[in-house]
């Protein structure tokens, strides 16, 4: 069988309310819905665990509000989580408590993230072709020529066009804004890569092509990624196997097809029969 | 290595519709039977007896409710295909076990010849002999070569089945599973389907196959598996 690339325990993110001083309370931790009845602190994420296998897409579906992007932001270093491990590549030490430069080696050559929101993914001060030069240089690239060879490279792998390296984000379309993200997130060779709602807001025509390039880069690069996407026929079309959250929690897992054909939740049932 | 393949033990499977207060729905109860290397078996029964479900059950697109179904791979140890982990039976189904659904989910913006060539691809072979091996099968199913680059959500009903049935033979697998593969194909097209399922089996490969055509099933069935939903199932050795 094949080896797993991520592995997450007990991942639970609480936001304490205002009047909690940012603390939780003992009943937070029993809460079942994301508001504790008792302090009324928001539990965004309770006590996930999942794995993810090498060159699998796992897509994590759920309504908004369900906990997707926390899942992977907190993966992402984005976002303390309150409890939680989670091991990389069979080594022994929980994620979460590396230091922070340790960290940010995990950010720079271990993984590469999309974000829903581009403005959060790039900055907007800066081109294009800037965006991604600058993962590049944190990965301690230093030639002029050798940059720009690997952003041509990044920029035709991710179909975007040459002569729009030096423009601002900003003057981009939704769907480049994202291709742009993705050459960043691919930079430095990645094993993981978090994909947030990558399609989103985009119309149909550019959010096809952005799905074949994401299916093209998994099958060339082999590529482990985390999907997240509330969109089932984007799943459907990517995910070997889906994770449905719901409040905050997963509720199930199960390969794509069968999450589909025999959902067993009702939550899940009412997703998959409103979508057909 | 095992004579045995496959063996299906007390399977049952139910639906419970929580959309319609949890309606409960028997798709089939309590149904056995072994299948031998190099073995065919015909499965019958009615409409709604629950013929696709056991096929689905046995591939995990539907979840077993009760039973098991022990494979025993050609290497390694026997897996219960019921019960055992998602990742396994995705390795499963990329190296050792086809299927072909009764109705085709085309993929959009993939054409039918690189559908054909990811099935290989994904056991492993190399790029072009994939490529080649897909245009030969695609042309032994009478795909026409014009087609070949072109998107399967624009073909016809038996176009679209030819391309399913192909990603499927087209591997080779230990163990195939198909559902009702012919049903949307005229008799020629039909015929050749058959012959290819043939050559597969006479390769080794154990084949568990729906035909809604009783003629067909009696003509090259080992055994058959009569389903009768609620009341299990009978098997019997078909004397050809
Ligand atoms: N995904 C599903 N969700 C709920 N009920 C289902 C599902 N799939 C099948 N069933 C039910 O299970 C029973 C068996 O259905 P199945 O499709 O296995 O029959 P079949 O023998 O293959 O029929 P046919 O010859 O018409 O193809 C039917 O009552 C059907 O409505
Ligand atoms: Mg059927
Ligand atoms: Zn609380």
């Amino acid at each position: 069988m094949r080896e797993w690339i991520l592995k997450v325990e007990g991942l639970t993110k609480i936001y304490p309310a205002p009047a909690q001083n940012g603390r939780i309370c003992p009943e937070c931790l029993k809460s079942t819905a994301n508001k504790c009845v008792s302090c009324g602190s928001t539990i965004a994420v309770a006590s996930a665990s999942f794995t993810l296998y090498q060159r699998e897409i796992l897509g994590v579906m759920g309504e908004s509000g369900s906990g997707k992007s926390i899942l992977v932001r907190s993966l992402y270093f984005d976002i303390i989580p309150t409890f939680g491990e989670a091991y990389l590549n069979r080594e022994r030490k929980n994620i979460f408590q590396l230091n922070s430069q340790e960290k940010r080696r995990l950010k720079n050559f271990n993984m590469g993230i999309a974000y829903q929101n581009p403005h959060l993914g790039l900055n907007f001060d800066i081109s294009a072709g800037g965006n991604v030069a600058e993962k590049l240089l944190v990965a301690n690239w230093r030639s002029h020529s050798n940059i720009r060879k690997r952003l041509i490279d990044l920029f035709e792998k991710t179909e975007l066009p040459l002569n729009r390296m030096d423009d601002f984000p900003s003057t981009l379309s939704g769907g480049m804004q994202q291709r742009i993200q993705i050459a960043k997130a691919l930079a430095n060779n990645p094993e993981i890569l978090f994909l947030d709602e990558p399609t989103s807001g985009l119309d149909l025509s550019v959010q096809a092509r952005l799905l074949d390039l994401i299916k093209e880069i998994q099958q060339e690069l082999k590529i482990s990624m985390i999907l997240v996407s509330h969109d089932l026929g984007v799943l459907r079309l990517l995910a070997d196997r889906i994770l449905v959250m719901k409040e905050g929690r997963i509720i199930e897992s199960g390969l794509t097809d069968q999450i589909l054909e025999d959902p067993q939740c009702h939550y899940t049932q009412l997703l998959v029969n409103s979508m057909l | 290595m095992k004579d045995i393949i496959l063996e299906v033990r007390n399977l049952s499977k139910n639906f419970n519709l929580h959309l319609l207060g949890d309606k409960a729905v028997v798709a089939f109860q309590n149904v056995s039977f072994t299948l031998k290397r190099g073995e065919f078996l015909g499965i019958a029964g009615k409409s709604g007896s629950g013929k696709s479900s056991l096929i689905k059950c046995i591939y995990r697109t539907y979840l077993t409710t009760y039973g098991e179904i022990i494979y025993y791979p050609d290497n390694g140890n026997p897996i219960d295909l019921a019960s055992c982990p998602d990742e396994e039976i995705i390795d499963l189904r990329r190296r050792k076990i086809g299927y072909v659904s009764q109705f085709f989910g085309a993929i959009p913006r993939v054409s039918c010849e690189d559908i054909v060539t990811q099935a290989l691809i994904q056991q492993g072979v190399n790029k072009d002999e994939a490529r080649n091996s897909a245009q030969n099968m695609l042309s032994r199913l009478l795909i026409p070569k014009k087609l070949f680059d072109a998107y399967p959500s624009t073909f016809s009903g038996g176009e679209k089945q030819r391309v399913n049935i192909a990603q499927a033979l087209v591997k080779e697998t230990e163990l195939l599973l198909i559902d009702e593969p012919t049903a949307s194909l005229d008799k020629p097209a039909g015929d050749i389907v058959l012959e290819e399922i043939f050559r597969l089996k006479k390769r080794g490969t154990s084949v568990i196959g729906i035909f809604h055509d009783d003629k067909e099933l009696r003509g090259f069935a080992d055994k058959i598996l009569v389903m009768e939903g609620e009341k299990g199932a009978r098997i019997y050795e078909n004397d050809k």
